[in-house]
């Protein structure tokens, strides 16, 4: 079944990014340069700009220019201890700009200064493309999954990624709660089903517990570690390491932030390597001062070692069964989602808990999240093909934090209870607190702590009340959650008119920044197109030299018109090699030249000299530049412009000109 | 700080009183994909806001009854409130035949 636009689901992952699509009653993963996930990385270089896979690959070479974990600094702080820290292991420039990182990269020569939402935002259209591509069709939306301790801010930071890249919102749902739709929707379970998800996260542990029943599922619960993930694991191997070099060599590794990365990697790589194999070593040579550290490690030491970080997986599972008023015999299946999930040890944990039950597994657990998303994205669109049982599915989720107002001594007040299914509108009726008020301030906040302060700000507002013994007057104040984050609260004494605010993040990009990372982001994808344009132009123009060679090569030698055209090609071919960033339209140009000059040719005209002077000289007609992109402000102009070229200059960094060209040509003739 | 529900439950879910888990389950199921805003396909916002307000109270009606200690308590409280109702009825019916006694002059 074709449709003119369809609704993506997209899982927008720290680490990797995984799209998927609704099709005739099933998800198709839809692939990025043939994987079937994406690595959510934006690299910077002189030439342009790169997404995905090409951006990973380059990390090497161009460190300081490519960007990843942007999501671990999306709608936060720079001051938070979590941006802080997660500085300190990246080798890109991470800045602060009105109290929010923005990350500084080099960008065609000049230096730029880009927010997470932008980066992401670059991830999201990436996504969208390959989909476009892909289906053959425009997209109309997405469904993005988001970590589940995301709070406001940082979800409305990916909701303000998606609008920079001009990609509806059709709904933020968290990782596991899709990862759980995916799996009840897959095998179309009867009759009442309780499914725990555990998502070990590389540096957050979340467990959602829903119930499913005859296409209702249920969210009763979430919970959250927000310390407790695969790098807690591998720190814990690197201060163990530290450690012990410290104490056979008295090296102090942790001065050498070079030496310390390499390690880091080292025993990351042998975490995973563990996960299938009882025993592994590490190997790094020169680790420091022509140190050479080798180690062998077992898995039985590895789970000895973080024995106490594993065990505190049980105290989240542990709240969602309590919160959900569940006994864990209730619970039918326990699925398992995340990198860290494939460690035994943890698996073992999960089910023995469990009483020995076996955990249930994905076939695919990279792409779970997606699939959830898509079946999601296909529901809020409105396509349903007849053959499927989406119709009667529906998702009944819950808001993630409490939500709640600032009461006297800055106690957080709950109104929205975390863990209630949203949308949700809830009242309190509150009082003043001290005599004659003529004003009463509403500050809302998010999170779970006892004081406000502890807590993330939503917004404020005032509202007038008339003056009367503290106590008396009747302040109602109603709190609103819809099915997109939207938030609103509104106040007022008992009788009188309502204040009312929308609530939005106090660090929120302001709708016209958001207007101007729109246009830049445009900008950004036209410099690309000419870049891709020019590639292409010129890799036309380099085969079309190689085959024209290779024809020549196998006719007769002595034939003067046919030493030309080889002569030409060789110059072409020194020519591409010296102007490996010509303009798009100087690659084009040649190549109109040389096919001009080998049809001659073939058409074995005896009076080669006029016949090919002729077309020598037609290809050197003047061509206006590709002007591709409005790209003035952003683009320096490519160190050989066609304006730059003098026929006097040394012939080794001319550019290839029209006069010059023609010159070349008749002295090696 | 729940506040007791205004609205009868039992009357939200159109379920009878003695109603099973069961029979509250599929009521709620049949009117949360009628009224749950993914499932409502129209543009009109006033009809959304509408059937979202729908919406919660059909959840709030289905998340007390299907809590059985939470369902009880309701409907202890709503017997209760019956009984003082019936007997505050009867006093008021004592108080005006009274009154009707104790005037005379009526006649």
């Amino acid at each position: 079944m074709a449709l003119d636009s369809y609704a993506i689901g997209i899982d927008l992952g720290t680490a990797n990014t995984c799209v998927g699509v609704y099709l005739d009653g099933r998800v198709e993963i839809i692939p990025h340069e043939g994987r079937s996930s994406m690595p959510s990385y934006v690299a910077f270089t002189e030439t342009g700009r790169l997404i995905g896979a090409a951006a990973k690959s380059q990390v090497g070479i161009n460190p300081k220019n490519t960007v990843f974990d942007a999501l671990r600094l999306i709608g936060r702080r720079y001051s938070d201890a979590e941006v802080q820290a997660d500085m300190k292991h990246f080798p890109f420039q991470v800045l602060e700009k009105k109290g929010k990182p923005v990350i500084s990269v080099e960008y065609r020569g000049n230096t730029r200064h880009l927010t997470p939402e932008e980066i992401l935002s670059m991830i999201l259209s990436r996504a969208k493309k390959d989909a476009e591509i892909y289906l053959g069709s425009t997209i109309m939306g997405a469904v993005i999954t988001v970590p589940s301790y995301f709070n406001s801010s940082q979800r409305q930071a990916i909701r303000d990624a998606a609008l920079i890249s001009e990609l509806p919102v059709l709904l933020l749902i968290n990782g596991p709660t899709a990862a759980c739709s995916d799996y009840v929707i897959t095998r179309r379970f009867e009759g009442e089903r309780n499914v725990l998800v555990a998502d070990f996260g590389a540096g957050t542990f979340n467990v959602v517990l829903a119930s499913f029943e005859e296409g209702i599922l249920e969210v009763k619960s979430t919970a959250s570690d927000l310390h407790l993930g695969g790098e807690d694991y591998d720190n814990r191997m690197v201060n163990h390491f530290v450690n012990e070099i410290k104490r056979k060599t008295k090296k102090d590794l942790t001065v050498n932030r070079r030496a310390l990365r390499r390690l880091r990697t080292a025993c990351e790589a042998a975490k995973c390597e563990l996960s299938s194999r009882k025993q592994t070593q590490i190997e790094i040579d020169s680790l420091y001062d022509e140190f050479d550290f080798t180690s062998t490690i077992t898995r039985a030491w590895f789970e000895e070692l973080c024995q106490d970080l594993f065990r505190s997986h049980l105290d989240p599972v542990e709240r969602v069964l309590r919160d959900a008023k569940m006994d864990k015999s209730s619970v039918h299946h326990v699925i398992v989602i995340g990198g860290s999930s494939r460690i035994p040890k943890l698996q073992t944990l999960l089910s023995y808990y469990w009483g020995g039950k076996e955990l249930s597994k994905f076939l695919n657990p990279d792409e779970t999240v997606a699939r959830g998303a898509a079946i999601h994205a296909a529901i809020m669109s409105g396509y349903n093909s007849k053959s499927s049982n989406l119709d009667e599915f529906l998702l009944l989720d819950v808001a993630p934090f409490s939500l709640g107002i600032e009461t006297a001594a800055g106690c957080m007040t709950p109104i929205i209870k975390r863990n209630s299914t949203i949308p949700i509108r809830k009242s309190v009726v509150v009082s003043t607190y001290e005599d004659n008020q003529t004003s009463f301030l509403v500050s809302a906040f998010e999170g779970e702590r006892a004081l406000t302060k502890y807590n993330i700000p939503l917004g404020e507002f005032s509202i007038q009340v008339s003056p009367a013994p503290r106590g008396v007057p009747q302040i109602e104040i109603t709190f609103d959650c819809d099915r997109h984050d939207n938030k609103w609260v509104t106040a007022a004494e008992r009788g009188t008119e309502k204040g009312k605010i929308y609530l939005r993040y106090f660090d929120r990009l302001s709708p016209e920044e958001i207007e101007r990372m729109k246009v830049e982001a445009r900008i950004y994808d036209a410099v690309d197109k000419a870049e891709a344009e020019r590639v292409s132009a010129r890799n036309a123009l380099e085969s079309h030299v190689y085959s024209v060679k290779r024809d020549v090569s196998s006719s007769d030698p002595r034939n003067a018109s046919i030493l030309r055209v080889a002569t030409l090609a060789d110059i072409l071919l020194r020519w591409l090699d010296e102007n490996q960033s010509a303009q798009a339209s100087e690659y084009l140009l040649r190549l109109t030249g040389l096919r001009e000059v080998a049809a001659s040719i073939t058409s074995e005209s005896i009076d080669t000299d006029t016949t090919k002077v002729e077309a020598v000289e037609r290809v050197q007609m003047p061509v206006q530049p590709i002007q591709a992109p409005p790209s003035q402000p952003l683009k320096k102009p490519p160190p050989s412009a066609d304006t730059g070229a003098d026929a006097n200059s040394a012939p080794i960094n001319v550019t290839f000109s029209a006069g010059n060209w023609q010159k070349t040509f008749k002295d090696s003739t | 700080m729940s506040t007791p529900p205004s609205e009868d439950p039992y009357k939200v879910l159109g379920v009878p009183k003695d109603a099973t888990k069961d029979t509250i389950r599929s009521a709620h199921r049949k009117l949360v994909l009628q009224t749950h805003p993914d499932k409502v396909q129209v543009q009109d916002e006033a009809i959304r806001a509408q059937k979202q307000d729908e919406f919660q109270r059909v959840q709030q009606a289905y998340e007390l009854l299907i809590d059985e200690s939470r369902r009880q308590q309701y409907d202890e409280t709503v017997k209760r409130d019956e009984m003082r109702r019936q007997v505050a009825e009867e006093r008021a019916r004592a108080r005006r035949y009274d009154h009707v006694r104790s005037s005379p002059r009526e006649f």
